[in-house]
């Protein structure tokens, strides 16, 4: 296969002129996204200061073939002689006046856009090269701190609504949704000093959802388990370059979570609650947490485990960059000498210009050869007999 | 006639005694586990080589080689060979010698990178 990458990237009308990048997506993470440029230094220096609130717009596109100049164009200028020329096919339109590179013809550039905010800026005299780091615009909430001498009652019971109410704060709104979940009045008090973020994270995560804001500024309160529509698929016959496949038991994964809160109440006693989860009675790993705030109720702990579990066998995968891998959107990955390996993708991270991503996965399933999953597209799970496993359907 | 001016400065060679450049591609190529290659394309790099010139005084010849000490983009215009028209920086090393069989003509090399102007 025979493609071509092209990135820029952009502050307000200023492209800046990329050595290179990094751009990753996580749904494990806060931040979301998170970008890294390697730039020409400009000659304006304000014009990349984190400090001026600056927005950088990103694009990514993975291209098949090039278009022919428009002034090669044959038809000539009116839409009617195209439409005479062509009988009104726009494939026969592409057919004719772009050059795929590769010998099955035309196929759809992969793309992606984004604008991220600008967190840091370092410049390198010597090496005559500025680095910027971009993310997306959970950092505002990050470092939106409540100041005030008194603790805050907003007196709300659903976590849309407080969620609403704290993104304003930020001149940010939320995407319209249904998934929601209900707080103890109680439990909503925010202490002066904590962060926005700090503040809601524990409400958010114990109703079982997340909070996050894409690459395109929206955000999104959803339930935790929401899988985003399309399969990436990754072979090692056609896109994967490296695959390592580990099980770590020091790593990132945990199977015990014990979330610890400390407030001081009405009273003036400091009080301490606890919330944990575990997957087995004889933990090997165990995460422990300490919010300063008052007992939301349990939830928490086991939404952090359900998420840690699964990265007990991660995939980290290396293939040719593929703009539209979204997390929480499911993965297979085909490698010989395996099963193939079926789950959700966690995060992805494009390098350019080496063209390449890195995968990781979580909540694999091995599906073996027989699987719904594998057979033919278009073949509808409720095609499948009554009585049939999913394993045996082939 | 040669001339490569600095935009300030100009000067005029004698001859373009020596010219060879070369091109580098920026394709990145992806070696697929499963065997077999595929390749991201990008456009080569502006050339890259090095450029001799010919004085036939001693004074001219020292005075290029300062010309091209200082920090700046050079643009090459010959008439005699179009294709050899660009704007240059430095690359590498520059040297001068002494024509040995004349022993009074000067030859100055230069590295050079083709830029946008």
């Amino acid at each position: 296969m025979t493609d071509q990458h092209r990135f820029s990237a952009a502050i307000a009308t200023t492209q800046l002129e990329v050595i290179d990048s990094t751009f990753t997506l996580d749904d494990t993470w806060s931040p979301y996204g998170q970008a890294t440029l390697r730039c020409v230094i400009p000659a304006d220096l304000d014009s990349i200061d984190p400090r001026e609130g600056l927005r950088v717009e990103l694009r990514a596109e993975q291209a098949f073939g090039l278009p022919t100049a428009a002034g090669d164009y044959a038809p000539g200028g009116s839409i009617a002689a195209w439409t005479a020329a062509f009988g009104g096919s726009i494939p026969a339109i592409n057919a004719a006046y772009f050059r795929g590179f590769n010998t099955y013809g035309l196929r759809d550039s992969t793309t992606r856009r984004a604008s991220l905010s600008l967190r840091k800026r370092e410049i390198d005299w010597r090496d005559k090269v500025v680095t910027l780091e971009l993310a997306t615009d959970e950092a505002l909430l990050q470092t939106y701190a409540l100041v005030a001498t008194e603790i805050y009652k907003p007196g709300i019971t659903s976590v849309r609504g407080l969620v609403i109410n704290v993104l304003a704060l930020i001149g940010a709104f939320l995407e319209p949704g249904s998934d929601d979940g209900t707080i103890d009045p109680n439990a909503s008090e925010w202490v002066p000093g904590v962060s926005a973020w700090d503040y809601l994270a524990p409400l958010v995560q114990t109703a079982g959802l997340r909070l996050y804001c894409d690459e395109l500024r929206r955000w999104y309160l959803v339930d935790d388990t929401t899988i985003i529509d399309g399969l990436l698929q990754l072979s090692d016959a056609s896109t994967i370059t490296a695959d390592r496949d580990s099980i770590d038991l020091d790593g990132d994964w945990y199977d015990a979570v014990v979330i610890t809160y400390e407030w001081i109440d009405n009273l003036g006693v400091t009080q301490q609650a606890w919330d944990t989860a575990a997957d087995t009675t004889l933990p090997q790993n165990v995460l422990s947490v300490t919010y300063k705030r008052p007992y939301p109720g349990p939830g928490a702990a086991a939404r952090v485990l359900s998420r840690a579990l699964g990265r007990g066998r991660v995939q980290a995968v290396r293939a040719i960059s593929d703009y539209r891998a979204t997390p929480s959107q499911a993965v297979s990955i085909t490698v010989a000498g395996d099963d193939t390996q079926v789950g959700y993708l966690s995060s992805v991270q494009w390098a350019w210009p080496a063209a390449e991503m890195s995968v990781s996965s979580r909540g694999l399933v091995e599906a073996p050869v027989t699987a719904w999953v594998l057979d033919t597209p278009g073949v509808h799970w409720a095609d499948i007999p009554v009585g049939i496993d999913w394993t045996e359907d082939i | 006639m040669t001339t490569i001016s600095n935009g300030i400065d100009t000067i005029t060679p004698d001859l373009v005694l020596g010219y060879s450049d070369q091109t580098y591609t920026t394709n990145v190529e992806h070696i697929i586990l499963g065997g077999g290659m595929s390749v991201s394309l990008g456009d080569d790099l502006p050339r890259e080589g090095k450029l001799d010139i010919f004085f036939l005084n001693r004074a001219d010849a020292w005075a290029a080689r300062d010309f091209h000490k200082t920090a700046a983009v050079f643009s090459l215009v010959d008439a005699a060979l179009p294709e050899l028209n660009m704007s240059y920086v430095r690359k590498s090393d520059q040297g001068i010698r002494l024509d040995p069989e004349t022993r009074i003509r000067w030859i100055l090399s230069i590295g050079f990178r083709e830029v946008n102007p």
